[in-house]
C-alpha cells in the first residue's frame, strides 16, 4: 500500500528539553493512524511537524501527496464570524471550488448537526458547537491526509459518534488520517494501526489486535468497593496482584487465571476489610496495553 | 521573504477586518474615539466664540470736567478713540474710549465702594475710578487715575493688568499728544513768524521742528507691534482642521501599533495560525493580509474623523484633480505603516495578545501626545518639540496637514515629504524583520 506519510527518527528540542525523542511512524493511503498517548506525551509536538508547523530538531518527515489538513486542539476560528464565514475564508484558503466548498461545508453542518447555527456567530457558540465546527474546518477539503489532534475532545456522545463516523469515511478514496487521541474508545473504534507513544517515543505500535494479543493481559478483572477504591488497590497489591484505579471508582486487577484468581481476591478484600460492591470479567483494552507497558494510565 | 498569492493575503484580510469590525470595543478605539475628540476640542476647547477674549470693566466716573481751564483743552488733533469731547470732561471721554473698544464691556458704577464691591465677587476683571478733579488735574499736569485689577488666577490677574496698562498707556500717550497740538496752537497763534522761520540747516520752519521735538517728548518710540500667531492657532477652522488631521494621527498611533503588536500573537492564541499554516499560507501573505485589514479599519476612522472634522467646521482641503493633493492618502498611508511596523517590532517584547495590544496602544497613545501629533508642538516643552522634531510619523503627519489645511506648495513641503518617505522604507524593513523574527517564535516553517 502507498505510503502518504514518513516520519524518520523525529527528535524534537525545545531548549534542552527533548519533547520528541526519535520517533518514527507511517501512514499508507486508505488507513487510518492513531496516536495514542497521556497529556504531555508528544503528540501535539509530532502533529505540528507532520502538519508543517514546527521543525524537527532531527529526522525526517515525507508527506508524498499534495494536500495535508490539519485539525489543531485549539479552535483556530474568527469568533465574530459566522459558522459559514469561517468554512468560506478557509475554503478560500485552501484553493476550493466555491461550489464544491459550499455543498462540502452544507453537508458536513447538516451531519454535525450545525446547519441550522451556520449563519450564528461562532462566539454565540456552545464549547461543544464550535468544536464541531472546528472539526468541519479541517474535513472540508480533500486532503491526501487529514491530521487530527484529539478531533473529538469536548463533544457530547452523539456528537462523538457522528465525528467518528464522518472520520471513519475519510478514509476511502486513497485518503488517509493521523488522528491523536487520549480516548482509548475513539482509537480502538477507528484505527488501522496505532502508535502508543510516551513521554516522546513509541513504546509500542501495531493493530488494536496485535498490542491487545502482545501486551495486554490475559483477562481483566473489573471490581467496585464500598470505599476509596485506592484503599483496595492497596489491600490487592499486598496479595501480590497486578491492579490499577480505573476511572472515579473501578479497580482493574490484570489476571491470567480469572477462576483461580477471583476467590483469592475476594478474600485479600475482606481481610483488609473491604466490602465488594460489583464484580466482573471483562475484555482487556488498549488502556490495559499501555498500562502495562508505561505503568501509567492513558488519563493520567 | 516569501512570494504573496493575492488571492490568500486578501481571504485574510477581509476574515480578519469582519473580525475586527465586530468587535464593539475595536470599533470605539479605532474610529469612535478619535472622532469624539475632534468633538470635544470643536466644542469644548476651541468652542465657536474662541478667539475673543471680553474684559468686564467697571468704571466709577466722578470727573467734573475742565472748569474754567477750557483753554487747556485738546483739539480735534486726537485721535478716534478720544474724538469725543462735547461734554468737556476728560473722564468721560476715557468711559467711551473703553466702550468703543471691542476688549472691554463696560459698566458704570455711581459709588467707589460698589465697584469694588463687584470687583471682590470676581464679577469685573477691572475696576478703573475717575476722580473729581481728573480733567483739571489733566489741564494743569498729572492726572491721577485708580485702576483695580481682579481675575480668578494669578495669571488672568496679570493678563487683566496687563490689557488694563497698555490700553491706559495708549489712552494717556493720545492726551499728550493731543496736549501738544494745544500748545503748539498757541504757538502758532502767538508767535506765527517765528514759527514760520526756516531753519536752514533742516530745511523747514521752526514751527515744525519744535511740533516734532514736542510730539517726540510725549512719544518718543512709535513701536509696532504686528501679531504672528501660530498657525494652529490662527483661527477656528484651521485650529479644527489641525486638530482632525492630528486625531487620524493619534488613533493610527495607537491601533496601528496596537494592531502591529498583536498581529501574530492574536493569531498564535486563537490557534488560526497553526491553521493557516497548515492550509499553506506563508508568512508574507498574513503580513499582508493583517496589515490590509488594519489599514482598511484604520481607512474608516480617517473617513470618520474626516467628516467628523468637517461638520464641526474645520477647514480641510482635498481635491483629486490636483495632483498635490494625493499626498494626503500617500502620507497617511505612510504614517499608518510606520506605526504598524513599530508594533511588529514592539511584538518582539511581548509574548500574550494582551501584552502586545497594551504596550502598542499605550506607547502609540503617549507618543502622540508628546511628539506634535494630537498636542501643537507650541505646547509642549523644549525636550518634546525637539522629539517632535526627530519624530518620523509626525513628519507625515504635518505633510498631510500642509496639504489638507493650510494648503501649502508642493516646494515648502518636498524636503519634509523626502524624509517622511525615507523614514517609512526604513521602519516597514525593520518592522517585517521583526515580523518575521515573531511568527518564527510560534511557526518554524511558514
Amino acid at each position: 500500500m502507498e505510503v502518504v506519510l514518513e516520519v524518520t527518527n523525529i527528535v524534537k528540542r525545545f531548549g534542552s528539553v527533548e519533547v520528541l525523542r526519535g520517533v518514527s511512524l507511517s501512514v499508507a493511503r486508505g488507513s487510518l493512524v492513531s496516536l495514542l498517548g497521556p497529556n504531555g506525551s508528544g503528540k501535539t509536538t509530532l502533529m505540528r511537524i507532520v502538519a508543517g508547523i514546527l521543525k524537527p530538531s532531527s529526522g525526517e518527515v515525507t508527506f508524498s501527496g499534495r494536500v495535508l489538513s490539519y485539525l489543531p486542539q485549539e479552535l483556530g476560528l474568527f469568533e465574530e464570524l459566522s459558522g459559514w464565514d469561517n468554512l468560506l475564508f478557509y475554503a478560500r484558503l485552501y484553493g476550493l471550488e466555491r461550489g464544491y466548498a459550499l455543498r462540502r461545508a452544507r453537508e458536513l453542518l447538516e451531519r454535525l448537526g450545525l446547519l441550522d447555527y451556520a449563519k450564528t456567530v461562532v462566539a454565540k457558540y456552545s464549547g461543544g458547537m464550535a468544536r464541531k465546527l472546528s472539526l468541519i474546518v479541517a474535513l472540508l477539503p480533500e486532503a491526501d491526509l487529514y491530521v487530527l489532534d484529539e478531533p473529538t475532545t469536548g463533544l457530547d456522545p452523539v456528537s462523538r459518534q457522528a465525528a467518528w463516523e464522518l472520520i471513519d469515511e475519510l478514509r476511502g478514496g486513497g485518503r488517509a488520517v493521523l488522528l491523536s487521541t487520549h480516548y482509548m474508545g475513539e482509537a480502538e473504534r477507528l484505527s488501522d494501526y496505532v502508535y502508543l507513544i510516551h513521554r516522546g517515543s513509541v513504546v509500542a505500535e501495531g493493530t488494536v489486535e496485535e498490542l491487545k494479543r502482545v501486551y495486554a493481559p490475559r483477562s481483566v478483572i473489573e471490581l467496585r468497593v464500598y470505599c476509596n477504591p485506592q484503599a483496595a488497590v492497596e489491600a490487592l497489591r499486598v496479595g501480590g496482584f497486578e491492579v490499577y484505579v480505573y476511572g472515579d471508582d473501578a479497580v482493574r486487577v490484570y489476571s491470567t487465571s480469572p477462576r483461580e484468581e477471583v476467590p483469592r481476591l475476594v478474600s485479600a478484600l475482606y481481610a483488609g476489610g473491604l466490602r465488594i460492591r460489583s464484580l466482573s470479567i471483562v475484555e482487556p483494552t488498549l488502556e490495559d496495553v499501555f498500562v502495562r507497558l508505561t505503568g501509567e494510565r492513558l488519563g493520567e | 521573504m516569501s512570494s504573496v498569492r493575492l488571492g490568500r493575503a486578501l481571504a485574510i484580510a477581509v476574515a480578519d477586518f469582519k473580525s475586527l469590525w465586530r468587535e464593539r470595543v475595536v470599533v470605539f478605539w479605532a474610529v469612535a474615539w478619535p472622532a469624539i475628540w475632534v468633538v470635544l476640542v470643536a466644542a469644548v476647547f476651541v468652542p465657536p466664540e474662541a478667539g475673543s477674549v471680553t474684559i468686564h470693566v467697571g468704571v466709577v466716573d466722578l470727573d467734573e470736567g475742565f472748569g474754567n481751564l477750557t483753554w487747556a483743552l485738546p483739539q480735534a488733533t486726537v485721535n478716534a478713540s478720544t474724538s469725543s469731547w462735547g461734554n468737556l470732561s476728560v473722564g468721560r471721554v476715557l468711559v467711551n474710549a473703553l466702550r468703543n473698544a471691542t476688549l472691554f464691556k463696560v459698566l458704570e458704577y455711581s459709588s467707589t465702594s460698589d465697584l469694588l464691591k463687584d470687583l471682590e465677587s470676581a464679577r469685573l476683571d477691572l475696576g478703573i475710578v475717575i476722580p473729581e478733579n481728573f480733567s483739571r488735574s489733566y489741564a494743569l499736569g498729572t492726572a491721577k487715575l485708580y485702576v483695580y485689577v481682579s481675575g480668578d488666577n494669578p495669571v488672568k490677574v496679570q493678563l487683566n493688568k496687563g490689557f488694563a496698562q497698555g490700553f491706559l498707556y495708549e489712552f494717556s500717550r493720545e492726551l499728550a499728544v493731543g496736549r501738544v497740538r494745544a500748545y503748539l496752537r498757541f504757538f502758532y497763534e502767538f508767535s506765527k513768524d517765528l514759527a514760520n522761520t526756516v531753519v536752514p540747516s533742516l530745511n523747514t520752519t521752526l514751527g515744525e521742528v519744535v511740533a516734532r521735538s514736542l510730539v517726540g517728548l510725549v512719544n518718543p518710540v512709535d513701536v509696532v507691534i504686528e501679531e504672528r500667531t501660530p498657525r494652529t492657532l490662527a483661527d477656528r477652522p484651521l485650529v479644527l482642521g489641525w486638530y482632525t488631521v492630528g486625531a487620524i494621527g493619534m488613533t493610527m498611533m495607537y491601533s496601528g501599533m496596537a494592531f502591529g503588536a498583536g498581529a501574530v500573537v492574536v493569531e498564535k492564541e486563537r490557534g488560526r495560525l497553526d491553521r493557516m499554516v497548515s492550509a499553506g499560507v506563508r508568512a508574507s501573505e498574513l503580513l499582508l493580509g493583517k496589515t490590509l485589514s488594519t489599514g482598511a479599519l484604520m481607512l474608516v476612522a480617517s473617513a470618520v474623523v474626516v467628516l467628523t472634522g468637517t461638520a464641526m467646521g474645520a477647514r480641510v482641503l482635498w481635491s483629486p484633480l490636483n495632483p498635490r493633493d494625493w499626498l494626503v492618502p500617500l502620507n497617511l498611508l505612510l504614517a499608518f505603516l510606520m506605526t504598524v511596523s513599530v508594533g511588529f517590532s514592539l511584538s518582539l517584547l511581548t509574548k500574550t495578545s494582551r501584552a502586545a495590544t497594551s504596550l502598542g496602544s499605550i506607547l502609540g497613545l503617549l507618543l502622540s501626545f508628546t511628539t506634535g501629533i494630537w498636542l501643537p508642538r507650541s505646547m509642549l516643552p523644549q525636550l518634546l518639540r525637539a522629539l517632535a522634531d526627530l519624530f518620523p510619523v509626525t513628519w507625515a503627519v504635518d505633510v498631510v496637514r500642509a496639504v489638507f489645511v493650510y494648503n501649502e506648495d508642493f516646494s515648502s513641503i518636498a524636503v519634509l515629504q523626502a524624509k517622511a518617505l525615507a523614514a517609512a522604507v526604513a521602519l516597514v524593513a525593520l518592522g517585517i524583520a521583526a515580523y518575521r523574527k515573531t511568527i518564527s517564535r510560534y511557526v518554524e516553517v511558514a
